[in-house]
């Protein structure tokens, strides 16, 4: 006899045959695989056409560098992920805590979003020559670029998320007569955290490419500057060196939120 | 009783999960004949819906075979000889509501210089003359819905499918659709059949009811509904429809009341 | 973002403007207050009104190569994205195959791209072109890829009960429902193009409006410093109310209005 349990269960996907199976496999190496044919092709060309080495060197001849340059690279790599990083720290809590202030305060909203607005709409190659010149080079004008550069996407998407708990639920809250703590970490917190994510993968190669951008006008130290000097005296392999070191560290910062987010955010809705 | 429009012969559905495969459908058994209306009741997720799609060839049936006039439903879909009405109206929120009716025809390559004349008779016939250029969002729900059905005629198919088109609806709508619903199949005349769970819904539009048991569906009772047509709203509050009514529930209810007093022994 | 909410960001922006014009009387009081002597970092806003209407001429000199690329580069990006997209809709595997490579090309540095790209090309156009184009490329391909998918479930299956070719369900449905979000792609994509093309004129340019602004701040000339920023937002600011103009001639009064957002 049929139980009570009456409620549909959705279909999954396609029965698993042998050819399916092959496909999942497909799918899941096919991207990889690309990239790497992409490298091999690179190589080869670089290789067969004796291509000269300022147009475009090989990834091997590059790894092979790294001795001579290796130096060079690391110090400037550790000041641009220390500059990025905390201007990364500083503007996200700065406006982890504007987006509060915002979905608290009406009169803060109304304030507040324009200015950030109008910040936003100038392009941050406008703005840096303005901080530096205000603050200076170095270091500071550097971290301050990068910690500009998470402001914006971290407030537009923290205050959505705090404004995101579905109404029904908050009411939920306020009959059980549960006290602002409760409220914030039980509800409000997990339907933002999703939001702040979104955020924090905007922003942390946003900072990294800011802080380099920064560096290359304001600072003589970091990537960004190395790829200034690098290219005024035509030292071609370093900068494709820092090319290829710059988007492997971006690829990291972003990976590494999304490590994060895999294990904070609970994607099962 | 081979000869009907709609001819199921033992139907079953069974849906791979990761939990092993589900039943959805155990053994359909059915024959409708052409300009009846039927209905098709049951409790929620019985696999109701499952058949009214399999009739749709939005699904396929594990075993057995469905035939729509003596054709596949796959055939018939090609041809576009299916009408179907889906609980959320589904209306494309850029396109008017004239234009909405005419995407079938569009899709179907149909000129435009015919089938104006076409739009005009089913704007009359669901009641939305007065709207024929509003937008979705300007309409209330079963204004929609009224759209949807249109949209759903306007290339004459042979059989009108509904999917609990108005359960979305209050009731006092609901019923005035209903009965609007009725108006229009009378006119057009065509076959129809309608996924619902509500009782007096089933008695007040179909010919005749055919009741599904919970999952695994089977059809447990098949009862006739002699009412005379055209119904109307006033028949709802006459005895012969309260037996009706009271007969499908006693064969809805029966499994349900089984268990209940297994439990109580 | 739905139609909904893309029209009730235009309504706060109109808020947003009365706000920064309030900002700017304030600004131009603290300015004059504290003597432009003493502050010459933020000139009073008159000041530079003054300064960019005495040298119109040459700022439209410099500001029109900029122009060029930030256009050039954002059609081609807009264009090449969006043509992805589809193909991606169509051919799941496409997609699944390039993700990595999408990934690995977003990761790159604009500015680490750009000396390469002048050692390729030259100092001319091109690069900036380029990179303005890369700008674009991403955010309208995440909004034409949200569009394209974001006809839902029943209405392809209305689409399949009437037997539509997948050309027919691509024109009648899923390129009308996805114009709200490419247009959202769109208006993210424009100041980015703009931020571009300018980064792009630092390594290995004479003219344009990025490379006068490094040339402003190694000369510590503030004012026009000030001058170029402001029309480096307006160039972007354009960007986008065009955008926002096509938005509304193409969609336009088929979305539903909606309240002001809170």
């Amino acid at each position: 006899m049929s139980t009570m349990d009456i409620s549909p269960a959705a279909p999954s996907g396609p029965p698993r045959s042998s050819a399916a199976g092959f496909n999942d496999f497909l799918l899941r190496y096919a991207s990889p695989l690309v990239v790497f044919a992409l490298l091999a092709i690179w190589q080869l060309i670089a290789m067969v056409l004796v291509i000269p080495v300022y147009i475009l060197p090989q990834p091997l001849n590059l790894i092979m560098a790294l001795p001579a340059n290796g130096q060079t690279l690391f110090r400037g790599w550790i000041v641009t992920v220390l500059e990025a990083s905390a201007g990364f720290i500083i503007g996200n809590i700065f406006s982890i805590a504007v987006a509060f202030l915002v979905t608290v305060s009406r009169t803060a909203r109304a304030g507040i979003m324009p200015v950030a607005l109008a910040i936003k709409s100038v392009p941050m190659v406008a703005i840096t020559p303005l901080i530096t010149l205000s603050v200076g080079f170095g270091h500071s004008t550097v971290v301050t670029v990068a910690a500009i550069v998470c402001f914006f996407p971290t407030l537009v998407n923290v205050s959505r998320g705090l404004r995101a708990a579905p109404s029904g639920s908050v009411d939920l809250f306020h009959i059980l007569n549960a006290n602002p703590v409760h409220t914030f970490w039980k509800l409000r917190m997990p339907y933002a955290l999703p939001y702040l994510f979104t955020a924090l993968r905007i922003t942390a190669p946003a900072a990294l490419g800011g802080a380099m951008l920064a560096e290359y006008v304001a600072s003589n130290a970091g990537l960004g500057y190395l790829i200034q000097d690098g290219y005024g005296r035509f030292q071609f392999v370093l900068v494709w060196q820092i090319v290829v070191v710059a988007t492997i560290t971006t690829l990291v910062a972003f990976s590494t939120v999304v490590f994060f987010e895999k294990r904070l955010v609970d994607n099962r809705r | 009783m081979q000869n009907g429009e709609i001819e199921l012969v033992g139907v079953s559905k069974t849906f791979p999960s990761p939990s092993g495969a589900l039943r959805a459908v155990e053994q359909v058994d059915c024959s409708i004949s052409k300009g009846e209306f039927v209905a098709l009741i049951g409790p929620s997720g019985c696999g109701k819906s499952t058949v009214l799609r399999m009739l749709g060839d939005l699904d396929h049936p594990t075993t057995g075979s469905v035939t729509i006039a003596g054709q596949p439903p796959a055939e018939m879909r090609r041809r576009r000889r299916i009408g179907m009405v889906f609980q959320d109206a589904n209306l494309l929120p850029w396109r008017t509501v004239r234009e909405n009716i005419a995407l079938p025809l569009e899709v179907a390559g149909k000129s435009a210089s015919g089938t104006a004349r076409k739009i005009d008779d089913l704007l009359n016939l669901v009641g939305l003359a007065d709207f024929p250029d509003a937008l979705p969002w300007q309409l209330s729900g079963g204004m929609r819905q009224r759209v949807a059905i249109a949209r759903a005629l306007v290339l004459n198919p042979e059989v009108l499918l509904l999917d609990e088109p108005f359960g979305a609806l209050d009731e006092i709508t609901r019923n005035r659709l209903n009965i609007d619903l009725l108006k229009i199949w009378t006119e057009v005349g065509i076959t129809a059949v309608l996924v619902t769970h509500s009782l007096s819904e089933a008695v007040l539009m179909s010919d005749r009811i055919f009741v599904m048991s919970p999952r695994p569906a089977v059809i447990t009772a098949t009862i006739p509904v002699g009412l005379a047509r055209p119904r109307n709203a006033a028949m709802q509050r006459s005895q012969e429809f309260f037996d009706i009514v009271a007969q499908t529930g006693e064969a809805l209810y029966r499994p349900f009341e089984t268990d209940d007093n297994e439990a109580a022994a | 973002m739905s139609a909904r909410a893309i029209r009730s960001e235009t309504s706060s922006r109109m808020r947003s403007l009365a706000a920064v014009l309030l900002v700017l009387a304030v600004w131009e009081g603290a300015a004059r207050l504290f003597s432009p002597g003493l502050n010459p970092i933020i000139p009073p806003p008159t000041l530079l009104v003054t300064y960019v209407a005495d040298h119109l001429g040459l700022l439209f000199v410099v500001m029109r190569p900029t122009v060029i690329e930030a256009v050039a580069g954002f059609a081609i990006g807009s264009a090449i994205s969006i043509v992805m997209a589809a193909l991606f809709v169509r051919f799941r595997g496409v997609e699944a195959a390039m993700s990595n490579t999408l990934v690995l090309i977003h990761s790159l540095p604009m500015l680490a791209i750009i000396p390469l790209l002048v050692i390729w090309f030259g100092i001319g156009y091109t690069p900036k072109i380029i990179i303005a184009a890369l700008a674009t490329f991403f955010p309208v391909l995440n909004g034409a890829l949200r569009g394209l998918r974001s006809a839902d479930r029943s209405t392809l299956e209305l689409m399949h009960l009437l037997d539509a070719s997948g050309l027919q369900t691509l024109f009648k449905v899923r390129i009308p429902a996805s114009l709200p979000y490419i247009f959202a792609g769109l208006k993210i994509a424009a100041p980015q193009a703009v931020l571009g093309a300018t980064v792009a004129e630092w390594i290995g340019s004479r003219e344009g409006l990025g490379s006068q602004i490094l040339m402003a701040l190694l000369n510590y000339d503030v004012p026009l410093l000030w001058a170029c920023m402001v029309l480096c937002a307006m160039m972007a600011a354009t960007g986008f109310c065009t955008i926002l103009a096509v938005e509304y001639i193409v969609i336009g009064r088929r979305a539903e209005p909606v309240k002001a957002e809170d």
